[in-house]
């Protein structure tokens, strides 16, 4: 006597708390679990969900306000799949290849430090399993590395972003004689040894008056504040091993030769190698990317300060014999990021966008039509937000909660990141060493599924089954009222 | 030019410099303002590295050459095999984090010399874990349990001059209790002694107390929450005739055990003491028992004295017994106790250096203390509050580690400053900076004098973009070099 309660979780928004009042309760509107009361990610909102839309999980990290700060896998219903709460923050979310195999990756460490919208972490490789694999830092010592980029590129790389902080002479851009400014580094380090393959410095390459910021004053309090003149915010490898770098306080994205760390063109901001065509200016951008068809991919947030009505995803063809850069493609539908954000070409053809500051995601045809859009935590944000399909073979076992009503028993079954679970399967007995099915498997809902049964069991346990009701995992046995995570 | 690294970090935290690409003393910098001295290390170049500060309260001629080795095991800081020199500055430290490092020691194994520590987890103050050395280089070169598929204890590995190792282990044991009050399935803890094969962990010998010694030796009490640890050893010692002496905190009792047979062949101290102890030579809840002098037989122990429930004497000490085996007779030769008094709970040690000269490591009381042989003080330092350490020894060691040394840049108001350090590079003298406008093109810029685990420079103020450091021995020669880091 098994019966579907109720699709996934309880839905809960934070009113139960004195805190839960205007911006406070931004981004605090959870979801609770029974058989996981540990996991409250925030409620994800689907608004458009096509079939034309790609294939995929979505991958968010909550950062802001949220209870809890974190990588989370979002399944297209809005449902979570895989959730991992971090001390701090979390950002650069995505399934990338690691010694050929899909793993998980973000960056993790405390924010704002050492200049305002930089952070000093580390990055994070997880196999299939959830096992953490390996973290990468800068060459500068553990927890350096910035938290704007975390790409792995062949052979075992990645690519990492870093500040320091050198002295310089302002007065020629109207700071102070003894000022300080952000060197933005980038470097390749060999994940295995974490030897550094090559480092490049902003300040060797790009001139202080590229900068549409204004340098600190040239007396007063304000004159030692560090002048963070560049602010890289990607790195992209390209196939010849150049990097292509964006830089949000230039409004450019830079070629850099991979060798000598010379700056081979520039594309956009004050000093632009090619003339910019019409709708190609962009302003405040982010996650620069050199896609297959030889076009350049951006985030053009358009803010802050504000220069443009609404943030894009847009693609560029540059022409080297006439030095011209030319729209292809523009994708917006009305967000205005004032920071963050990120455009992602699908497999299909399609552009998923993660609209940064605003806790968006939508995916546009390439026609511009949006087949997928959805919005999470309201006031909350993820740096960047990615669609990617994913297979996780969690280590952990199921999780279970039993509660008792008056007439019948609920059994609520999950398992964080396990993805190919399809129905589950209650089991029941008197001790237990004794338990059997009790009734017929029943479809997996979403993170939870509860069962409810007539039974006069004491202890209760689930299985996990899989294609072909395969056994993929059993949670440990627990007594009426109690629970189990993993 | 390097001025001293702890005032640099007062003034730079009494600006209100924040202390850019350093995550890791963000928060700590504004504490450092303080005038509580610093409890923990922290260095700019190797924020990895947080060994507990050991404060250095005498420090005279006479000290024994060495280093001392340590293994902070609670309190302030990381655990971890914490080398430091005589001015308390760390010379090399493992963090062993999440488990605890004790018992760590330089050796020689097969000929060349070796660091050893055990690494595990503890409970009820015995030990589950594995035995590790390292050669010179700092390169893991064996990883020994106990033989016999036992729990490793924390208190004894002895490399010994025939290639063997001296371990400790323990067993549980379901014994009839009713006797001491107890019940009549009561679980009992018995001490084993191995002598094992190296590398392969073979046991050449095994002696397990509950055949030799009675329960009812034992100090401590039948409890109905903990098994009964009825012997506790603590140390071995391979004996001039070839026999062991092992000391079992808790029957308060050295043994001397029969290398062929295991037979108890005398016990000193105790309730079945074969030895007249004369006025104050008895103890209680002692630490490592070890044999020295030539005509005479003379054995070194650090007395507890206490054991937190239990205490038996107003302070711990350090003591050298004489014995006379012809008639039976233990009397004090040497006795050394700490002003202010001490009374460390557990752990503890006593290490009698060939000048006759004798360190104690006060054990849960984190001191350590050097004498002459008439008792002068001549060292004197200690671990922060809460600390705790279960052996303090000075012993000679040469490291040559295979990592290269590391440096660090760091904008400290408005000066460029770069930080060299070399985790366990004994022999570095000086530092020589070298710099230039392009990486592949450095030349030597400066020296500067080794401060201390970690050496503060000053880039010259000369538009240099890049710099390495290289580490110099005491007669000017490259041991080292680091990356080159833009500067």
């Amino acid at each position: 006597m098994v019966a579907v309660l109720a699709a996934g979780a309880l839905v809960a928004s934070a009113g139960c708390g004195s805190d839960a009042k205007g911006d406070a309760a931004k981004g605090r509107a959870v979801l609770h679990f029974h058989s996981r009361p540990d996991l409250t990610p925030p409620i994800f909102t689907v608004d458009t969900s096509a079939k034309a839309a790609a294939q995929g999980d979505l991958f968010i990290a909550p950062k802001q306000y949220a209870i809890q700060k974190g990588p989370e896998i979002v399944a297209p219903d809005g449902q979570p799949v895989w959730f991992h709460p971090v001390a701090q923050q979390a950002t650069d979310f995505r399934v990338q290849t690691y010694d050929g195999k899909p793993v998980l990756t973000w960056w993790e460490g405390p924010p704002a430090a050492p200049v305002s919208g930089s952070g000093v972490g580390h990055g994070v490789i997880m196999n299939s399993s959830y096992e953490q694999i390996a973290t990468v830092t800068a060459s500068f010592g553990p927890n350096t590395a910035d938290l704007h980029e975390f790409e792995l590129a062949p052979g075992g790389i990645a690519l990492i972003t870093a500040y320091r902080i050198v002295p310089v002479d302002l007065s020629s851009i109207g700071g102070p004689v003894n000022g300080r400014a952000a060197d933005c580094v980038v470097e390749k380090i060999d994940v295995a040894t974490r030897r550094v393959l090559f480092e490049w410095h902003s300040i060797d390459h790009i001139p202080l008056n590229a900068s549409y910021i204004a340098p600190p004053p040239k007396t007063g309090k304000g004159s030692t504040a560090t002048f963070d003149y560049v602010h890289v915010n990607s790195v992209d490898e390209e196939p010849n091993g150049d990097l292509l770098v964006s830089a949000r306080n230039t409004s450019a994205v830079y070629l850099i030769d991979g060798t000598t760390g010379d700056v081979v063109w520039t594309l956009g901001g004050k000093q632009s190698t090619f003339a910019m065509g019409a709708g190609t200016p962009f302003y405040w951008q982010h996650d620069a990317r050199l896609e297959p068809d030889g076009t350049i991919s951006i985030f053009d947030d358009g803010a802050s300060p504000k220069r443009e009505k609404q943030s894009r995803a847009i693609r560029i063809r540059l022409d080297p014999k006439t030095r011209t850069a030319t729209l292809v493609r523009a994708y917006a539908d009305g967000s205005l990021a004032i920071s963050q954000g990120n455009a992602q070409l699908l497999p299909n053809g399609d552009t998923f966008v993660g609209w940064g500051s605003v806790p968006r995601v939508t995916e546009f045809s390439p026609s511009g039509r949006v087949l997928y859009d959805a919005t999470f935590a309201d006031g909350d944000d993820s740096y960047r937000a990615y669609r990617f399909t994913w297979t996780g073979t969690p280590k952990t076992r199921p999780a279970i909660a039993v509660a008792k009503g008056k007439t019948s028993t609920t059994i609520y079954a999950s398992w964080n990141g396990a993805t190919e679970v399809t129905r589950w399967q209650a089991l029941g007995g008197p001790t237990a060493e004794h338990l059997a099915p009790v009734g017929v498997p029943v479809r997996k809902t979403g993170f939870e599924t509860a069962m409810q049964a007539t039974t006069s069991d004491t202890y209760f346990a689930v299985e996990a089954l899989g294609a072909h009701g395969r056994v993929l995992g059993r949670s440990a046995a627990v007594q009426r009222g109690r629970e189990a995570i993993g | 030019m390097s001025f001293n690294r702890r005032e640099l970090l007062r003034r730079a935290a009494a600006s209100g410099l924040v202390l850019a690409l350093d995550p890791a003393h963000l928060v700590e910098t504004a504490g450092a303002a303080s005038e509580e001295p610093a409890k923990v290390h922290d260095f700019v170049s190797r924020p990895d590295l947080r060994p507990p500060v050991v404060s250095v309260t005498t420090r005279k001629p006479g000290v024994t050459d060495g280093h001392l080795f340590l293994a902070p095991s609670s309190g302030p800081g990381q655990r971890g095999a914490l080398m430091i020199d005589n001015s308390g500055e760390p010379i090399w430290f493992r963090n062993s984090r999440p488990v605890v490092a004790m018992n760590f020691r330089a050796a020689v194994y097969r000929g060349k010399p070796v660091l050893s520590w055990w690494e595990g987890k503890t409970e009820q103050g015995l030990g589950d874990g594995t035995h590790i050395v390292l050669d010179d280089t700092y390169r893991e070169i064996a990883r020994i349990p106990a033989g016999g598929g036992r729990p490793s204890d924390l208190h004894e590995f002895i490399i010994t001059e025939r290639g063997t190792a001296l371990v400790t282990a323990w067993e549980r044991v379901t014994m009839d209790l009713t006797s001491l009050g107890g019940e009549p399935d009561g679980v009992v803890v018995g001490g084993i002694v191995q002598e094992i094969e190296l590398p392969s962990g073979r046991v050449l010998f095994s002696w397990h107390s509950l055949d030799h010694v009675d329960i009812s030796e034992s100090y401590v009490g039948v409890s109905d929450r903990a098994p009964f640890d009825y012997f506790h050893v603590n140390s071995i010692e391979l004996d001039r005739d070839g026999n062991y002496l092992i000391s079992a905190r808790h029957t308060w009792t050295i043994y001397k055990i029969d290398r062929d047979t295991g037979k108890v062949l005398w016990r000193l101290g105790g309730k079945k003491s074969d030895f007249q102890m004369g006025p104050d030579s008895g103890f209680a809840w002692q630490h490592d028992a070890r044999r020295h002098g030539g005509g005479e037989y003379l054995i070194s122990v650090f007395d507890d004295g206490d054991a937190g429930s239990h205490q038996s004497q107003p302070y711990s000490k350090g003591l050298i017994l004489a014995l006379d085996l012809k008639r039976m007779q233990a009397t004090v030769h040497r006795k050394y106790v700490h002003e202010p008094h001490l009374l460390a709970h557990a752990l503890g040690s006593v290490q009698v250096f060939p000048n006759s000269n004798v360190l104690v490591g006060w054990g849960t009381s984190p001191y350590m203390t050097e004498y002459t042989a008439h008792g002068d003080v001549v060292f004197d330092a200690h671990l922060p509050h809460g600390g705790e350490n279960y052996r303090a020894l000075r012993l000679p060691w040469v490291g040559r580690p295979a990592e290269p040394p590391t440096l660090v840049y760091q904008l400290r108001q408005g000066v460029r400053l770069v930080f060299a350090s070399w985790n366990g590079a004994t022999e570095v003298a000086h530092w020589r900076l070298d710099t230039g406008l392009r990486a592949a093109a450095l030349t030597p810029a400066l020296h500067v004098p080794r401060s201390g685990f970690e050496t503060q420079i000053v880039v010259p103020d000369n538009g240099v973009k890049y710099a390495a450091a290289v580490a110099l021995d005491r007669h000017g020669k490259p041991l080292g070099t680091s990356r080159v880091i833009r500067v």
